[in-house]
C-alpha cells in the first residue's frame, strides 16, 4: 500500500500516458464523510486548451483521482 | 460533502472528550485506495500524547469536520510501544 504526505504531491507534474504535460497538482477534493479521493485539481499548463476538460470556478482541471496511475518524479494519468 | 483537501491543513482536532489534540498538519493519502488514510498532527497535547509526539490519526475515528475537526474516538493517552 503506497501512502504519501498530500504536501508531497502538491506541484508535482501531471502527464497524460502518451506524454503530454497537462499541468501542475494543485489540491484534491475528497468526500468529506469517507475520506475517499474524488479528484485532483490541477492547474493547466500553458499548451493546454482547458475546454477539452472539466474545469472549476478557478479554472483548474478537475480529474478523477482514480485515472491517477504512477506516481513517481511525475503523475501520470491514464486518460483516453 | 466535497471539500478541498487543503482545507483540513491547520484545522484544530478535539476529542470525543473535547481535548484538544493539535492542529493538522498534513494528511496521509492510499494512492491505491483512493482516500485520506489519516490526519497527520504535530505538537500534539502531552496530556494525551507522550512527549507530544505527532500522530496520525486514522480517518475513520472522525465525527465531524466543521470549523474545526471532532473525533469520535481516540485513546485515552497514546505512549511508547510497550514491548
Amino acid at each position: 500500500m503506497t501512502k504519501k504526505f498530500i504536501t508531497e504531491l502538491k506541484g508535482k507534474t501531471v502527464m497524460t500516458n502518451d506524454g503530454q504535460i497537462l499541468g501542475l497538482i494543485e489540491n484534491f477534493m475528497f468526500n468529506t464523510e469517507t475520506g475517499e479521493l474524488q479528484n485532483v485539481l490541477v492547474i493547466p499548463a500553458e499548451n493546454i486548451e482547458p475546454r477539452l476538460f472539466r474545469t472549476d470556478t478557478q479554472g483548474r482541471l478537475v480529474l478523477p483521482f482514480s485515472e491517477m496511475k504512477a506516481v513517481r518524479d511525475v503523475v501520470v494519468m491514464d486518460i483516453d | 460533502m466535497l471539500e478541498e483537501a487543503s482545507e483540513l491543513i491547520g484545522m484544530q482536532v478535539y476529542t470525543d472528550k473535547g481535548l484538544f489534540l493539535g492542529n493538522i498538519n498534513n494528511l496521509i493519502i492510499d494512492l491505491d485506495g483512493a482516500r485520506i488514510d489519516g490526519l497527520f498532527v504535530h505538537d500534539t497535547n502531552p496530556m494525551l500524547v507522550d512527549g507530544s509526539k505527532a500522530v496520525s490519526v486514522p480517518y475513520r475515528w472522525i465525527q465531524a469536520i466543521g470549523d474545526v475537526v471532532i473525533l469520535k474516538y481516540f485513546p485515552k493517552r497514546v505512549g511508547p510501544r510497550r514491548k
